[in-house]
């Protein structure tokens, strides 16, 4: 059999892409479509809430706690040999608010959770348990999907503000032990350089739109997975970087559209 | 019933199933042979509404699948019970919560009167003891019974099988095949084998249809298939390779 010419690969390869994005289009929109159309299960959704929300504290504050700790020993050190020492609560409070906070709390998350979700519905499909679902005339998609994806878009902005002060306090607690820096000039200069915008926009704005994009993306990937245990694996890795790669996109453009 | 009239099927442009035409009466068992790959699966899936096919019609009580949405389709799999080959019993809950699920979502039973079907179901395949127990935790036997009680838990019309004793041992295999016919009998079901096993094809069947090369052909009854006239179905059901 011969190879296919570079223009027939790279037409395959744009016209795979093209349907890949339209299967998603829809997928999503018949997650959302179950908000009207189908029983809302609360019982479901709080536990993905507890399951994605409470059990990703420790990871998140761990993460943040190192984030904030490195940058604000970077931060102080260059800072303080030019005599900007009192800018630096500022300086990591922007830095930790408006975005290492939300993007590191969203790739925690995208890894520990929508890994776990893209897995478990992979599992699912593999073993026949999302055919046998749909066989009692019971949808996966208002059943599974829909329950994940709202508790990722309601837990995303309570992690980001537990991110946030954990990085922010950090910080500080680094400037104040390794570089002898007074607490007070570090919480006034965070107090009077940063505005209320740039302390709500990464959890309002980021915090739901980062859930979105881990719930659905997560969802739609398990759900088309590959049979046998390989697809399962093909399914965990292509979620985490489908999310990484879509997260750091749209916090391009949420950045810039909101600051 | 079941009406099949000329059901085409393709995977990528393969053609799996090539003008089916099945006819299944109320209240028969009827089984479906053939060699793997052949299509009995798919057919069951088909069947079911949990893909579409290429063309031709499927009619259960003269309703055709064909351009359902899947609210309707939902309504038809609701006279269905289905055994799926791997058991398919949900990991995160119990055998007690894996029976019920059909009952809670759509039934207004009460908690304690599903707790009791679900148990009456379990002492019918024999598994009272498993109610507390997660999946993991049984055989690939008993994971088939409580498939089996799953399927029957919703009193349906038509039951599936598909591939009820493959991979078991001859005993548990045999247990599994008098379930079939007495919970049936006793439920008054039409009941759907797909298998290549022979102990189930004798066992089960009243109506044998074998899948061909993507074709339906009726063959003759469990009594006589062992000796059967078609030289297909006799080498089939012999284990014989074509020379």
């Amino acid at each position: 059999m011969t190879r296919p010419d570079i223009a027939t690969r790279l037409g395959t390869s744009i016209f795979d892409s093209l349907s890949w994005m339209g299967r998603y289009a829809l997928h999503t929109w018949e997650v959302i479509r179950c908000l009207w159309s189908q029983k809302i299960r609360f019982r479901h959704i709080f536990e993905q809430m507890y399951k994605i929300g409470l059990l990703s504290l420790p990871i998140v504050f761990t993460t943040l706690m190192f984030v904030g700790m490195v940058f604000a020993s970077q931060v102080s050190k260059e800072f303080i040999k030019v005599g900007a020492g009192k800018i630096i609560g500022a300086i990591v409070g922007f830095a930790i608010w408006r975005e290492l906070g939300p993007l590191f709390t969203g790739v925690v998350v995208a890894a520990r959770v929508g890994a776990a979700i893209s897995t478990e519905i992979a599992a699912m499909k593999v073993t026949e348990q999302l055919d046998a679902l749909r066989s009692m005339a019971i949808s996966p998609f208002s059943n599974l999907y829909l329950p994940r994806l709202i508790a990722l878009i309601l837990m995303m902005p309570i992690l980001i503000v537990f991110a946030d002060g954990v990085g922010f306090f950090s910080g500080m607690f680094i400037y104040k032990f390794l570089f002898h820096g007074n607490i007070n000039a570090y919480m006034n200069s965070a107090l009077h350089l940063l505005n209320s915008l740039d302390i709500y926009a990464g959890v309002v704005y980021k915090g739901p739109v980062f859930g979105f994009i881990i719930g659905s993306l997560a969802t739609f990937i398990g759900a088309n997975t590959k049979a046998g245990a390989s697809g399962i694996g093909w399914s965990a890795t292509t979620t985490v970087v489908s999310i990484l790669l879509t997260i750091f996109i749209v916090n391009f453009f949420l950045s810039y559209i909101i600051f | 019933m079941i009406d099949i009239e000329n059901l085409f099927k393709e995977y990528n442009g393969q053609p799996v199933l090539k003008g089916v035409n099945i006819r299944i009466k109320e209240g028969r068992k009827t089984t479906i042979i053939g060699s793997s790959g052949c299509g009995k699966s798919t057919l069951l899936r088909l069947i079911l509404g949990l893909e579409p096919y290429t063309s031709g019609e499927i009619r259960i009580d003269d309703q055709p699948l064909h351009r359902m949405s899947e609210t309707q389709l939902n309504q038809v799999r609701l006279k269905f019970g289905m055994v799926f080959q791997s058991s398919a019993l949900f990991d995160s809950m119990t055998v007690g919560e894996n029976i019920a699920l059909v009952l809670k979502e759509h039934t207004k039973l009460t908690d304690g009167v599903i707790k009791t079907k679900v148990l009456e179901a379990l002492n019918l395949v024999e598994l009272r003891d498993t109610y507390y127990l997660l999946p993991s935790e049984l055989s690939g036997g008993m994971k088939k019974r409580v498939a089996f009680a799953r399927a029957i838990i919703g009193d349906p019309k038509i039951l599936l099988f598909d591939e009820p004793t493959t991979g078991l041992d001859p005993i548990t295999s045999t247990t599994i095949e008098d379930l079939i016919n007495t919970v049936t009998q006793k439920v008054g079901a039409t009941t759907v084998v797909v298998t290549h096993q022979i102990s189930t094809i004798l066992r089960t069947s009243e109506k044998i249809i074998m899948i061909q090369d993507g074709t339906a052909m009726k063959t003759e009854g469990p009594k006589k298939i062992m000796k059967s006239k078609n030289p297909l179905v006799y080498r089939f059901v012999n284990g014989l390779v074509e020379v």
